[in-house]
């Protein structure tokens, strides 16, 4: 288990600063992809593959230790929105752990607790404005034209639509205000 | 030929319509029926959407995905994030009889029903599944004396089980494919890794010494040209390379060049690393 390793490697996270969050933890238990997360070896395979760690302090281990442990500083660090989603580290980790599904259900419990980044945020709005992530410019359609492509806009049925299922699946109260 | 629903993506559509044009010039010319997709929305890209929350992405996939199916052909994207995330969707609905149930509750709200009658494809594996020979007829000159960084993108490869497009190991498909057309490609040991795009706008100054460091094996083995099927990396490798640039070549402008098409009708010039020799 988690606490043998937390005691015996001063590498990985000295218990003083880990703050065990109860509700986290059982938030994190009660979803499909973190109720394994105690299967974790701390083999660290993840980190080793993981191109961040070359140039960064990153540590995906650390991100799943500390999630295994309910520790809040996994929802609190801004490490957390580092990760590209490169998924290197799911096809190596010989546990089976599903990585970066982990990683997206503690970037949901973030943003809900305010740590999210304007970049991420800005990127929520486009979507519920445009129902696309990328705006369509004067320039995006001078160059369509020069090309001889169709002229695209905002569809308002499709953004009808778009607004009624971010209402229902409450991606609108997640993101509004943020 | 089979036609495709056609949905390029909303980078493609928006920032680099070139991409389009030069796509259905060169799948015009492999005898590829197109149907633009009206109505759709951002797939939910596997970068940024995506990870904020899993249910909202199935559902926003979804709302696509029955756009698509009602025109009973299969989907086409030219685009690894597109391709991620929809076709993940599109397999995990289609076998996840709990996860539809709720995915079909909420799009009940719209009138929308998903029904799991068609695939996802990305262009590359429909290049993939003519051939060889198919692709050599219709290359009209090779290229002369250019030595191509092949890169693939996470997201054409990953993940292994629902992208299924190469089993190998260490996946080759993108430099297979620019070999069918006569170019020579480098090995180099960071080119399965991520372009470092997916950083920017999070810490610019990380993705960039990413891209560097790809960039600095590419230059090690004499690149002359960058080719990737992602506009994602296309745009990592076009607008962030500082000095000494490596031109950059989305995949099928680079069969474009290889079938005839000029760079001026490719629009070519939109591209910010410039060259005058396109290699061919």
């Amino acid at each position: 288990m988690f606490g043998l390793w937390v005691c015996r490697e001063s590498s990985l996270i000295s218990m003083k600063t880990t703050k065990v969050d109860k509700v986290l933890r059982e938030k994190l238990g009660a979803k499909e992809f973190t109720s394994m997360l105690t299967m974790c070896e701390q083999c660290g395979v993840c980190s080793g593959i993981c191109p961040l760690s070359k140039l960064t302090d990153f540590r995906v281990r650390k991100i799943i230790l500390r999630a295994g442990l309910g520790d809040i500083e996994a929802i609190k660090s801004s490490d957390l929105w580092l990760c590209m989603m490169c998924y290197a580290c799911l096809e190596r980790c010989r546990t089976g752990l599903e990585i970066p599904d982990i990683i997206s259900v503690l970037r949901t419990l973030a943003i809900e607790d305010g740590n999210v980044p304007d970049s991420t945020i800005k990127v929520a709005q486009m979507f519920l404005k445009t129902g696309h992530a990328f705006p369509i410019s004067g320039l995006t359609k001078k160059m369509r034209k020069e090309l001889g492509l169709d002229e695209i806009k905002v569809d308002p049925e499709a953004m009808e639509e778009v607004g009624k299922l971010a209402e229902k699946t409450g991606f609108k109260k997640l993101v509004e205000g943020k | 030929m089979t036609d495709y629903a056609f949905y390029p993506g909303c980078l493609i559509s928006t920032r680099l319509p070139f991409l389009e044009k030069s796509s259905k010039l060169v799948l015009g010319e492999l005898g590829v029926g197109l149907t633009d997709l009206k109505g759709t929305n951002c797939c939910f890209d596997p970068i940024v959407l995506k990870p904020m929350e899993h249910e909202v992405w199935l559902v926003m996939a979804a709302r696509t995905l029955t756009i698509a199916e009602e025109t009973g052909m299969d989907l086409l994207t030219l685009c690894n994030g597109c391709f991620c995330s929809l076709n993940e969707a599109n397999q995990i609905l289609k076998n996840d009889e709990k996860k539809r149930d709720g995915v079909n509750e909420a799009l009940k709200e719209v009138d929308r029903e998903f029904k799991g009658t068609m695939d996802v494809r990305h262009v590359v594996q429909l290049i993939q599944d003519m051939g060889q020979e198919k692709i050599s007829e219709k290359v009209k000159k090779g290229p002369s004396g250019i030595k191509v960084g092949a890169h693939h993108g996470c997201h054409l490869i990953r993940p292994r089980e629902f992208a299924q497009i190469d089993d190998k190991r260490r996946p080759t498909v993108l430099d297979d494919l620019v070999s069918w057309v006569g170019a020579e490609t480098v090995n180099h040991a960071e080119d399965l890794m991520c372009c470092g795009g997916g950083l920017m706008g999070v810490d610019d100054k990380t993705g960039q010494v990413m891209l560097n460091s790809i960039l600095d094996l590419m230059r090690e083995e004499g690149t002359t040209h960058i080719v990737t099927p992602c506009p994602y990396c296309f745009v990592q490798f076009d607008i962030r390379q500082k000095e000494n640039s490596i031109p950059v070549l989305y995949l099928l402008e680079l069969y474009g060049l290889a079938m005839g098409f000029s760079p001026d009708e490719m629009g070519l010039k939109h591209h910010r690393t410039k060259t005058e020799d396109w290699g061919f």
